[in-house]
């Protein structure tokens, strides 16, 4: 092949313009510490990087939901443990009551009691956390138990009996409600009841229940008690499920960031490593250039 | 032996090595100019002639009458120069091609915290948290604001990709403005080179400018040239004659449509049939490729409407309302969010989050966020797309990946199409570039024939004068 300074000049100018692509390149990725830029660079990364993203999203806003879910259920779980300490002592007062030999002074200041107790549960059945009621099911904007006037009618409940339901995974669903009607609503008739009774020391219906003994009013808080311990073992499982969820997404979702990192971000030490190294392949066609643009037959003829 | 015969011999020779010395002072001038191929002067002995001697009518041999340059001739493959131009069509199609596709990379921008993507992530954790604090002022605000982001995602990605079409649209104007001008100039050297040619000498120069010319015409648009025995080329465009001799059936571009202007002949009907050359990836790009992009985003919004559309109007609004739209609009552009949502007063409200869950024909309002968890899921699981067989994510995903697959093999082929042209170019330049090392060669060579020669005549001076002293 015959060669001619354009053609040495023309291929060194390419291969120069190829090393400082090169070096572009690296600078590039040293700078936004991604692989790549632009799809085109690596579809299939990019593809990836999307729905990496994608998972990383989903896993983070059902991590957010499941903390807000736990939040919720152990506001509940406190508010049905007072509700239990105060079922206790009302327990308590009625087997204390059910003395015989008690002075009528001493059952009026039992009854007393008895109705700051029904007056402090039914603040409990009312628990409000931010400006929703915990016990009012999806009414979560009524107070859920308010005084109806009329003894025959106990306390009123305004809510209903939905679950409200908070989504964890991609389609699972768990209710994070407390039926407060089964505890509350009997528990605070059944302590009005009880309060009545002592007082008058004659049987006592309010809102359906019917005390006509101390005994009565012992069984009905046992029963009552018996609900809310059981309920309250269910919010612990509930939140023991949710822990659980919680740490498979945070799994998940650690995963998924050692993924993406791998997927996109450049291994610093590699990139710096090939930039020195292109600089020097650039330096060295630099250096060759300046040979190429040899001296002709011109430089030498007198 | 005849002394004027010598002298005039010389005297040939000189003017030959004076010539040789100038196509070489040319050449070493155009040593950088583009398209130039170094010529040579072709150097022939001029006729010889039959001594006639006292007994015979022919003396020994023929006698030389010296040199002369019959011919200056440019050195060049025609066979490479086709190949160039055929490959220079591909490279111009394939370069147009990635710079568009790279141009609507960037309009989508994706993976990145401004794309379509993530609008689209975040609105869909603006539901679920609507899910779970369906009675919070706040949280359904947020809704709202992440539904207009979206709507302006889709807005901005249709308006740019409409703005681009239109560039490409005043591209392919400019192209073809470029590619009438570069015939018209051919068409004048056309004729120029047929006056020379006739004469008989050879129009090397304008000849290189020819073929620069078509060179750069075949970067444009696919375009074949013949050359006929005058010397003159003919080129044809999609089969259609676009310059014979100095005549050029110009292009021109005619509205039609929305920014699509078509290409056609001049005075005519026909339509250009472009099919390589950047024209081709102009066309192609400001005809399908946006088209098609613009078309999936708009089957991306108007799926999307429809069915969150058919989730919302089931739900229930905070104040008990229901059967409401929540977007409004057909497409990428149109998409918007409804008045009744919209609307300061009530349109938060108006958002449904709620069903009624326990079928009592009332609304379980403020508590329950099951319709939100059902828009939450079109927006996210629901296979809404390709035969419902992916999720609005998947594809938009797929949509993009395509993208980057074509602009990588578009990338791909530049590079390739650069390496094949520069090889050929390499082999041109090889064959007709010039070489300073062979010019200053050649010009001792010829400078050192031209002083021999300018010796024969003051050698035969000294013997013609040797002859004179004697009388």
């Amino acid at each position: 092949m015959r060669i001619t300074s354009g053609v040495m000049i023309d291929n060194m100018m390419r291969y120069l313009q190829k090393n400082m692509a090169k070096l572009d390149k690296l600078n590039q990725q040293l700078a936004s510490g991604k692989q790549f830029q632009v799809p085109s660079e690596n579809p299939t990364g990019a593809a990836t990087t999307m729905s990496i993203k994608d998972a990383i999203t989903g896993s983070e806003q059902y991590i957010r939901n499941i903390e807000r879910s736990s939040e919720w259920l152990s506001n509940n779980e406190s508010a049905l443990d007072n509700a239990g300490k105060i079922l206790q002592r009302a327990r308590e007062l009625a087997v204390y009551a059910s003395n015989e030999t008690l002075a009528s002074e001493d059952k009026d200041a039992i009854a007393l009691e008895i109705d700051q107790l029904r007056e402090e549960l039914m603040n409990i059945a009312n628990t409000k956390v931010g400006d929703r009621y915990l016990f009012s099911g999806m009414k979560t904007d009524t107070r859920p138990f308010s005084e109806s006037g009329s003894l025959a009618a106990g306390v009123d409940f305004n809510g209903d009996s939905n679950s409200l339901e908070r989504e964890i995974g991609p389609g699972i669903k768990i209710g994070v409600s407390v039926d407060g009607y089964s505890i509350f609503k009997d528990g605070i008739d059944t302590l009005q009841a009880l309060s009545e009774q002592i007082k008058n020391d004659t049987p006592a219906t309010v809102g359906g229940v019917t005390i006509n003994d101390t005994q009565d009013a012992i069984g009905f808080l046992d029963t009552i008690i018996n609900i809310n311990l059981k309920q309250r073992a269910s919010i612990g499982a509930k939140v023991n499920r949710l822990e659980l969820a919680k740490s498979r997404l945070e799994d998940q979702k650690f995963q998924s960031e050692k993924l993406l990192a791998k997927n996109e971000d450049i291994d610093i030490t590699k990139v710096i490593t090939d930039l020195k190294m292109q600089e020097t392949v650039y330096r060295a066609s630099l250096a060759v250039g300046a040979r190429i643009m040899q001296p002709t037959l011109v430089d030498f003829l007198a | 032996m005849n002394y004027f015969n010598t002298i005039e011999t010389a005297l040939r020779a000189l003017r030959a090595q004076q010539k040789a010395m100038q196509v070489t002072g040319h050449n070493v001038a155009n040593a950088n100019t583009e398209g130039y191929s170094r010529q040579r002067a072709i150097q022939t002995a001029t006729r010889p002639y039959a001594y006639p001697g006292m007994n015979m009518p022919a003396g020994a041999g023929q006698v030389g009458t010296g040199v002369e340059v019959s011919q200056i001739e440019r050195v060049r493959d025609q066979f490479i120069d086709g190949q160039i131009r055929e490959e220079a069509q591909s490279l111009g199609y394939w370069e147009q091609r990635y710079q568009g596709l790279h141009r609507m990379e960037l309009i989508f921008n994706e993976p990145s915290d401004t794309s379509l993507s993530f609008v689209f992530n975040e609105f869909w954790k603006s539901l679920e948290d609507l899910s779970v604090y369906p009675e919070d002022t706040a949280t359904r605000a947020t809704v709202r604001q992440r539904a207009l982001n979206l709507v302006d995602g889709f807005h901005s990605l249709d308006d740019q990709l409409v703005d681009y079409k239109r560039a490409l649209n005043e591209d392919v104007k400019t192209t073809v403005e470029e590619i009438n001008s570069l015939a018209r100039r051919i068409a004048d050297l056309n004729e120029q080179i047929v006056n020379v040619e006739t004469t008989g000498q050879k129009a090397n120069d304008l000849m290189d400018q020819r073929d620069l010319l078509f060179e750069r015409l075949s970067k444009l648009v696919n375009v074949r040239g013949s050359v006929d025995g005058e010397n003159n080329l003919s080129v044809t465009l999609g089969g259609s004659t676009l310059i014979s001799y100095g005549e050029v059936h110009e292009l021109e571009t005619v509205p039609s449509g929305n920014a699509e202007d078509a290409v056609i002949f001049k005075g005519t009907s026909v339509a250009v049939n472009a099919t390589g050359g950047k024209l081709h990836g102009l066309l192609e790009l400001r005809d399908k490729e946006i088209d098609d992009y613009i078309g999936k985003l708009d089957d991306l919004a108007s799926r999307l409407i429809t069915a969150f559309n058919n989730s919302h109007n089931s739900g229930y609004g905070l104040d008990g309302s229901t059967g409401i739209d929540f977007f409004r609009g057909s497409d990428a552009a149109t998409i918007d969010i409804t008045d009744e949502i919209k609307d300061p007063v009530d349109g938060l409200n108006r958002i449904a989050a709620a069903k009624d869950v326990d079928g009592d024909g009332t609304p379980d309002i403020p508590g329950d966020g099951s319709n939100a968890l059902d828009l939450a899921e079109v927006v996210r699981e629901s296979k809404l797309f390709s035969s419902n067989t992916a999720s609005f994510m998947d594809y938009y995903q797929s949509m993009i990946s395509t993208l980057g697959v074509e602009g990588q093999r578009a990338d791909q082929m530049v590079a390739n199409q650069n390496v094949l042209v520069d090889q050929l170019k390499n082999q041109r330049n090889s064959i007709s570039g010039v070489s300073l090392d062979e010019e200053m060669a050649n010009i001792v060579k010829f400078q050192q024939a031209y002083n021999a020669a300018a010796k024969m005549i003051s050698r035969s001076d000294q013997m013609l004068e040797t002859l004179l002293s004697i009388i």
